[in-house]
């Protein structure tokens, strides 16, 4: 049964599939279900299958809105109906269904601006697992002044649990914030976009980043102290000191670190 | 009638929903208690995990899940009951119910609940599932009937004669859906009155009611509209058998205002110790 619920194409087509014909021959199959007074055997089978199909599309949508609003109603449920056909949940969870979607665009040919639909898509991954993150204790700025000055270069930066850094070719965020509040669409161009996913509030915010910053920010959630991060950062062309504590203070107001020590 | 493990009437509950969120947060509604969709609990520590916390403070909280796949014959998935237990423990859960269901075999998840057979074979393989389930989980487990839009040639025992024997045979308590129940009676043409008529007294410690819909050919568990009078009836005939049972109002599709979802709830109050004649009179008149 699952085997016919699980493929493409009319109910008479599922019931021959290989997959099908292993649980039982497909001439068996319309007389393993008694026909109600309404309905045939097959037609039965085949509530199922419609079902099974919504559900998964469904779920899919909830997680990847950009991505279903941009290639609109039809061409969403086709990319979810082929996701789902090569990828069927393995889990009791749908949270995690859509997680191969950004890879699975990846391969796929003959998409409307590619590069563009897999930033979405990788924005939109990412914003679940932010949604999703336990919450973490927050530290304030307060949490660098317990150091003094010389400890500076040893301290170490633990970041929420709720944060996630995305590299995109398009500013792809900025569609999913109009989408999110309502706005205009915009017209997406090309554009490196460098990016902090991160939950404050419960609620996901996407923060742009300069390469600089960007670069300072993944040093140190990849466990590096401030020092080593900072001369990282200036030894790949970096910017003037003035600036990291401009950056500094706006990722503490946003509650990017749970924790700061040596 | 008192149940087997002799839990009480919690009073009307709603299924606790994402878009109801604020208002609850916001005006603590007075509520008997809320029934949690498990699986929307387990691997989220957001505002989910948050909310929940909210509620599990302030009213009793039933969990309600689709995982448990009893009709499997794929291993049982301790991952998921380890879950399941630590969040019964966290929200202070009254109860925790599934489904009399399989929902996917070789690794694979549909995420439905889809229809067992019903026959010796599968009846001895579920009741030691759902013995080893209640085992690890360290409390009883009361299935729910399912709404089904197909059944099998081979079944040789009716649906509800096979709950009751699974509760004999695994020591599980029941959950009546008499919606499922009016469901799957117009899919299959069976009577639905000989069903609750049918389902042991003592094995049942929660209804479920929800709305359909019609397709004409057969009819859907959507939970997306408001219970219909048959549905009432059959509501009445339950209560009637069973006495006063924690009554729970599902809707999750199209779901109206907090305010309407709980006005339906309450509704179930006046089918609730009718005089039996009105019973009667009830089943007449929706029977047709
Ligand atoms: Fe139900």
């Amino acid at each position: 049964m699952q085997a016919c619920i699980l493929a493409e194409g009319p109910v008479e087509q599922a019931i021959r599939t290989s997959s099908a014909t292993k649980e039982f021959p497909a001439s068996r199959a319309p007389g393993l279900i008694r026909p109600s007074r309404t309905l045939a055997p097959l037609e039965r089978l085949d509530i199922y299958r419609g079902m099974y199909e919504l559900r998964l599309t469904e779920a899919l949508r909830t997680d990847y809105p950009g991505l279903a609003h941009f290639l609109g109603e039809e061409q969403f449920a086709e990319l979810a109906r082929l996701y789902i056909t090569a990828h069927p949940s393995r889990s009791y969870t749908l949270n995690r269904l859509g997680d191969g979607l950004p890879g699975f665009l990846d391969d796929l040919e003959g998409l409307p601006r590619p590069r563009l639909l897999q930033d979405l898509a990788r924005l939109e991954l990412a914003s679940t697992f932010v949604f999703d993150e336990e919450e973490s204790p927050t530290a304030g700025p307060g949490a660098i002044s317990r150091f003094s000055y010389q400890q500076w270069d040893d301290l170490r930066f633990t970041p929420i649990r709720a944060l996630r850094l995305v590299e995109l070719s398009y500013p792809a965020h900025r569609y999913l914030e109009a989408l999110r509040s309502e706005d205009a669409l915009p017209r997406l161009r090309p554009a490196r976009t460098r990016l902090v996913v991160y939950r404050r509030d419960f609620h996901v915010f996407y923060l742009p980043l300069s390469r600089p910053a960007y670069a300072l920010l993944q040093s140190l959630c990849e466990g590096l102290t401030l020092g080593e991060a900072v001369q990282a950062m200036f030894d790949a062309g970096g910017t003037g000191e003035g600036l990291v504590y401009e950056w500094f203070r706006n990722w503490f107001t946003e509650r990017l670190f749970q924790r700061v020590y040596v | 009638m008192a149940n087997n493990w002799g839990i009480p009437d919690l009073g009307f509950g709603i299924g606790l929903r994402t878009v109801h969120f604020p208002h609850i947060l916001a005006k603590s509604p007075p509520v008997d208690w809320f029934e949690i969709l498990s699986e929307n609990f387990l691997d989220t520590g957001g505002r989910p995990a948050y909310v929940l916390d909210q509620v599990a403070e302030r009213y009793p909280v039933v969990m309600h899940g689709v995982s448990l796949s009893v009709g499997s014959t794929d291993p049982i998935d301790f991952d998921y009951l380890r879950k399941l237990k630590a969040l019964a423990c966290r929200t202070r859960a009254r109860w925790i119910s599934d489904h009399l269901c399989w929902t996917g075999v070789s690794g694979v998840n549909t995420h439905d609940l889809l229809p067992m057979p019903y026959t010796d074979e599968s009846l001895r393989h579920a009741a030691e599932r759902v013995r080893v389930i209640m085992d690890y989980l360290e409390r009883p487990v009361f299935l729910e009937n399912p709404s089904t839009y197909l059944e099998f040639s081979e079944s040789t025992w009716s649906e509800w004669d096979f709950l009751a024997e699974l509760t004999e045979r695994s020591g599980c308590g029941l959950l009546l859906d008499v919606n499922n129940v009016y469901v799957s009676a117009f899919n299959h043409g069976y009577d639905a009155f000989e069903y609750v008529d049918r389902i042991p007294e003592d094995r049942v410690v929660q209804i479920h009611l929800a709305g359909h819909t019609h397709k004409g050919t057969h009819i859907l568990d959507t939970h997306s509209d408001h219970v219909v009078d048959a549905v009432w009836a059959l509501y009445r005939r339950a209560s009637q058998r069973l006495g006063n049972i924690s009554t729970l109002l599902e809707w999750d599709e199209d779901i109206p205002s907090f305010d309407i979802v709980h006005a339906e709830a309450l509704k179930a109050r006046g089918f609730r110790a009718a005089p039996q004649n009105e019973v009667t009179r009830a089943t007449r008149i929706h029977a047709a």
